[in-house]
Parts: structure tokens; sequence; C-alpha cells
């Protein structure tokens, strides 16, 4: 979200896309969530933890929502899923059911393009290796999902629905998106993701962790 | 918190045990002041009443470190009135802290849908009216929170989770929304929910009670100091004022008992029950700790709601725990005697004694008998005072036109003449049991004696 109101659409329009596919039930703050991620800092960090010591309310915790954990674990396969996506052999469409069953004959040891042709739902255009690409994605983002906490059934149907709707729309920008989410285009110009300039104290406290890894240096090279 | 039950008739609230805990704690606070400066300088400076062989020895080092765990009842009586005190500031640090931003801020595409924010927000108007819903952005939390942002400003916060459940569960998530709803009819708002000192000081006291209640009672035994046993019926005592923390434990239970019990009125105690389920199954931590009752309590009194039973629990919970609060004073301080070397029947008499100095209170028990008399005219203008959750009823100022008659006393708080009559007749002999004279067992026994600087002098 480094570039100004094309990146924030960019950004919205893909959020919307991906949560209709893999969190339906999650669109109302899909946008949000994104744009707050792909800002990077604490509003990041806090979308992928707990709240902090919580006291009252109505008790315990609902089930853990899909979409925040979808943002890390998408902007952490960043690369894994810019090289599938870009990968000139992957032919046209590909849907979540194939992906899920490529995923699963990849974790048993299989070719993911054995029986596509049979009783599964048929990817003509789709051949092993391209497939292979994508399922190593798919297993890639479900693995890094699970790692929060959910379910792996629900992590790998989310992260199926998520690279089959990307693959969908590779062609209008989805590697862009992903780097957004990352936050790609924040680190490399160093600006910072809202779009504002900071404020002194603001610039000073950025640079602190800099300032303390230039102080070990320092001391280490004495 | 006055409900219209889903069979029509109006449901009154229980006492609201957690805002006449705020009072007492007003009451108290001049006495606290008193006995932390006697503590402090008995304790901490040359002139307290030990003398220098036992202040050196390390039974006493155990019990100044006891001592400390009796800071969390004052600490909890203090974020108490602060958090009475300072809503507009609790509620500018509880939208920081929690990253709080207003539903509309989401930006949903789809905003009018009725199972979209918009319906939400509609809903929320309806079972709590002025109150503002707002979004956590924090990944992982409890579903929906109230906190307040100013005396009238009502705030319910909800997490990323619960508006996932509005749109796949909508029954269950009304549920947890008419929950809330039931502390704000209430004003538990301005006590307890999310960002209160009130609750965070209770949620502490286990980890202070380890640390510096328990802890130093294993160090004694470890070491095998020779002047341990000195300091042990010292340090029985100070963990027997502990125990106090019981007392707001219990009123953060019954608020949520009757926010449920509020919920269960309006949408139907099936409904309350599955988000119970619902929470329940979430798999995550319930960090409400001492704040919230154990699940399967909740869930017994949401079978319970239609009953006569958990009305007439909640009316005698406050009496109730503490007369177990008085009972739990007499066990430690008859065990503290005794280990002090007084004889059994002489440690009892002082230990009774004491408890009807400190807890059967002629002022407190008086208001108690006055409260279970009066609750069912006082109810409805209360409820009016907190500007009562509707509750999808629609009809606020009739219904409590005719509850301030007297009529819905009658009827509306669910409780049988049996239970009326054992409401009222607790606090009533407990406070014949304070009107009786004291004993003077405590006066004559020189561990419990009223410290003072003569009494320090003597000792």
């Amino acid at each position: 979200m480094s570039n100004g109101p094309d990146a924030s659409a960019r950004l919205e329009a893909w959020a919307t896309a991906i949560a209709s596919a893999s969190a339906p039930h999650e669109t109302d703050f899909a946008v949000h969530t994104a744009l707050t991620y792909a800002r990077g800092g604490r509003g990041r960090r806090a979308l992928v933890r707990r709240a902090p010591s919580v006291t009252a309310g109505s008790g315990g915790e609902l089930v853990t929502t899909v979409l925040p954990a979808l943002w890390d674990a998408l902007a952490a396969s960043c690369e894994l899923l810019k090289t599938a996506l870009g990968s000139p052999v992957v032919a046209n469409g590909v849907s979540t059911a194939t992906l899920l069953l490529a995923v699963h004959r990849r974790r048993d040891g299989a070719s993911p393009a054995e029986g596509t042709g049979g009783s599964a739902p048929a990817e003509p255009a789709t051949g092993g290796g391209e497939l292979l690409v994508l399922a190593r994605a798919v297993a890639e983002v479900s693995r890094r999902l699970q790692a929060h906490g959910m379910d792996p059934a629900a992590a790998d149907q989310a992260a199926a629905s998520a690279v089959a709707a990307l693959h969908a729309g590779r062609d209008e920008g989805a590697g862009a998106f992903l780097g957004l989410l990352a936050g790609e285009g924040r680190d490399a110009s160093g600006e910072r993701s809202a779009g504002t300039p900071r404020t002194g104290l603001r610039r000073l406290a950025a640079r602190v962790p800099g300032l303390r890894r230039s102080a070990r240096a320092r001391g280490r090279s004495r | 918190m006055r409900a219209h039950a889903a069979h029509g008739g109006v449901r009154l609230p229980p006492p609201p045990w957690l805002w006449l805990l705020v009072c007492t704690y007003v009451w108290e606070l001049p006495s606290g002041v008193v006995w932390w400066r006697e503590q402090i300088r008995d304790l901490w400076t040359d002139e307290g009443a030990y003398g220098p062989e036992v202040v050196a020895s390390p039974g006493f080092a155990a019990l100044r470190a006891s001592t400390v765990s009796q800071l969390m009842p004052s600490l909890v009586l203090v974020a108490g009135l602060l958090a009475v005190a300072l809503p507009h500031l609790r509620g500018w640090y509880t939208r920081l802290r929690y990253r709080l931003v207003p539903l509309t801020a989401l930006g949903s595409t789809d905003a009018a849908a009725p199972q979209g924010v918009g319906g939400l927000r509609d809903v929320a108007a309806s079972v709590a009216p002025g109150a503002t819903v707002m979004v956590s952005l924090w990944g992982k939390g409890p579903p929906a929170r109230v906190y307040a942002a100013g005396w009238r400003k009502r705030r319910i916060a909800v997490s990323l989770g619960f508006l996932a459940l509005w749109r796949r569960d909508p029954a269950r998530a009304r549920a947890l929304l008419l929950h809330e709803a039931g502390h704000l009819g209430s004003g538990e708002h301005l006590i307890a929910g999310l960002g209160s000192p009130f609750t965070r000081a209770v949620q502490a006291w286990p980890a202070v009670f380890l640390a510096f209640g328990a802890a130093p009672l294993v160090w004694l035994a470890w070491r095998h100091e020779p002047t341990a046993s000195l300091m042990w019926p010292q340090v029985v005592v100070v963990l027997s004022r502990a125990s106090v923390i019981m007392v707001p434990v219990a009123a953060l239970w019954c608020a949520e008992l009757a926010a449920d019990r509020h919920a269960a009125a309006v949408c139907g105690r099936r409904a309350v029950e599955h988000a119970l389920d619902e929470i329940g199954a979430g798999g995550g931590r319930t960090r409400g700790g001492l704040t919230h009752p154990p699940h399967r309590l909740r869930r017994w009194c949401a079978e319970r709601a239609d009953g006569s039973l958990v009305p007439a629990l909640l009316a005698l919970a406050g009496p109730v725990i503490l007369l177990v609060h008085a009972a739990v004073v007499v066990c430690f301080t008859t065990a503290a005697l005794v280990l002090a070397g007084d004889p059994w029947s002489s440690a009892a008499a002082s230990s009774l004694d004491l408890a009807h100095r400190d807890v059967l209170t002629v002022p407190l028990w008086s208001a108690l008998v006055g409260l279970a008399v009066l609750w069912p005219l006082l109810a409805p203008r209360w409820s009016r005072l907190w500007a009562a959750a509707t509750a999808g009823s629609g009809d606020v100022g009739g219904g409590a036109g005719r509850a301030g008659s007297g009529d819905a006393g009658r009827a509306g708080d669910g409780l049988g003449p049996r239970a009326r009559a054992a409401v009222i007749m607790l606090p009533a002999v407990a406070l014949a049991v304070a009107l009786l004279p004291s004993t003077g067992a405590v006066e004559r026994d020189p561990v419990l004696r009223p410290a003072g600087p003569e009494a320090g002098a003597e000792r």
C-alpha cells in the first residue's frame, strides 16, 4: 500500500475477491483488515495476535477468524505464490476442488495429476507439473494457516480457495496484490505505508531499532 | 436491564450487587486508609509494634511479603472507584489498547444487508439504545464486551469473530449482543467490562496471591527458621483478610449470570445455550478467570432461566457471599489463634467476635435488608436510570410505569412467595445477629486487639 489510490483500490478489489472465495462470512471486514495488514506495524501485529488481557464480556472466545491469518499466510508465502502464478506452464482455470485433491495426493506421495481425469473435477488444460507448482503453494499457505491455530481441513480449504482465486485473476494483478500485502513496496521505498508523512517523534522511534543495531555492531567491532 | 420475557411478562433484574459493592468501597475508604497507615507503621517503619529482634528475623520478612498480598483487595477497591470516576479516560485508553474502530469504518460493500454490519447496527440500536458498536482489530479475543467512554456514552466492542458469527449464525450472535445489552441496562459498563481497572485488578489477584501470599508460606516452611513459628499465626491472619476478594468475584459472577438471564428472557434460553456452546467450542482460552463464572455454571443457569431458582439465587447472592466470607474469616482466625497458643474455645470465641465486628456490621446489613424489601419497587427505577434496554419490546415507558406501581414487583422478578421470604429473611436474621452486643473477646485477645499507639507500646 505504498503507491497511493491505485494500490488501495487493488488491495480492496483483491481482498473482497479472496474473502468471497475463502471466507464468505468475513467479507464485511475483508477490505479493512487487508489495508491494515498491508500498512504493517502494530496494526498488522495485532491482527494476527490475541487481544491483551481481556477481562470482561461474554467470556470465552469464538472460533478464530480466517482472514487475518490468511493475509499473513499469503504475505509470508508471497514469493512462492508469485512463482506459481507466474509460471508459464500453468495453464487455464484451476478449481478449488482440483487444488485440494492435488494437495492431498501430494501428501500421499502420488503425482498430483493422477486421477484428475476420473471422478475428480476435470481440469483438461493442466498437467501434473503445473498442478505440482500450485499444490506446493497451497500446502505452504495451509501450513502457515495451521500455524495460526486453524484446523487442517479448514486451512486446506481456505488456502486452496485463495490460490484458486489468485490463479483465476493472475493477469489482473494478483502478484501485485501479494506484493502490496507483504509490504514489498513499503520496505523497498522506506516510505510509511499509510502514505502520510511521519511526525518527528515517530521517525525517531522508527530509527531506534536501527540505532540499537548500530551500537551493538560498534561494540562488537571494539 | 428490565427485559420483556419471551412469554410476555416483564422481567426485573436482580439487585445490583456490583454497584452495592462500589458503594461499600466508598464507605470503607476512610477506614482502609487508617488500616494501611497502621500496617505501614508496624511493618515498615521503626515506630512499629515489633521489637528489633523480631524485625530482624526471616519470619518477619515473610510477614512483610504476605502483607503485600493484602494490597489486592485495596487495589480492587481503588480500581473500582477509579473505573466509576473516570470513564472518559478509560474510554480513551480502551479505544487505543484494543484498536477499536467504529462499525461504519469497516467500509463493508453491502452494509445495508440485514445480515451485514448495517443489520448489526440496527439490532444493536434496538436492544441497547444509545450504545455505539465498535470493532476490535485484534485477530483473536472474546466476542463482545461493553465499556464506558463517558458517563452516558456506552459502547459495545465486538471482535472480528463476532462479525463473522453475525453472518454465519445471527441467532447466536444476537444472544451474545443481548448479553452485553444486559450489562448496559444495569450500568455495569461503568464498573466492569473492557479496559476496566476493577476487573483487571480482580484478574491479577491469583498471581499476586501466589507470589506474595502463598510463596512466603512455602519459604517459611522450607527454611525451618526458629523464628518462623512466631510468624505463622500472623501470616494466617494476613491470608484471612485477603479472602475478601471473594466478594467482588461473586458480584462479577452475578452480573454475568444476570446478563445471561436478560438475554434468555428476550431471545429464549435455547439461543443463550447455543451462544454459550459457541463460545465454549471456540477452543481459545477463557481469560475471564475470576471475572466470569465457569462455563458449566453459566449453562446450568441458562437452562433454568425460565424458573424461579436462578432469580432466587441471584437475589440471595449478596448476603450469602458476605456470610461465607464471615465463615472463612472465622476459620482462618481460629487457626491463627490456635497456632499462637490459644485454646480452641477461646480462639473460636475471638474469631466469632471478629467476624461479628468486621463483617456483620449494622449499617451494611440494614442496607441489605432494605434492598431485599424494596427492590421490587426500586428495580424499574433502576432500569430507567440506565435507559433500560428495550430488548426488542419497544415498550419502555409504559412497562416502566406499570412496573413502578408495584405490580411488576410481584410478577416480574420471577420469585415465588417462599423465595421472596428467604430473600428477606436471610439478611434480616443476619441483621439481628449484628445487633447483638459484642462479646468483647477481640478486645481481650492480645493478638486481635485493635492496634493503636498505646497498643503498640504495650506490645
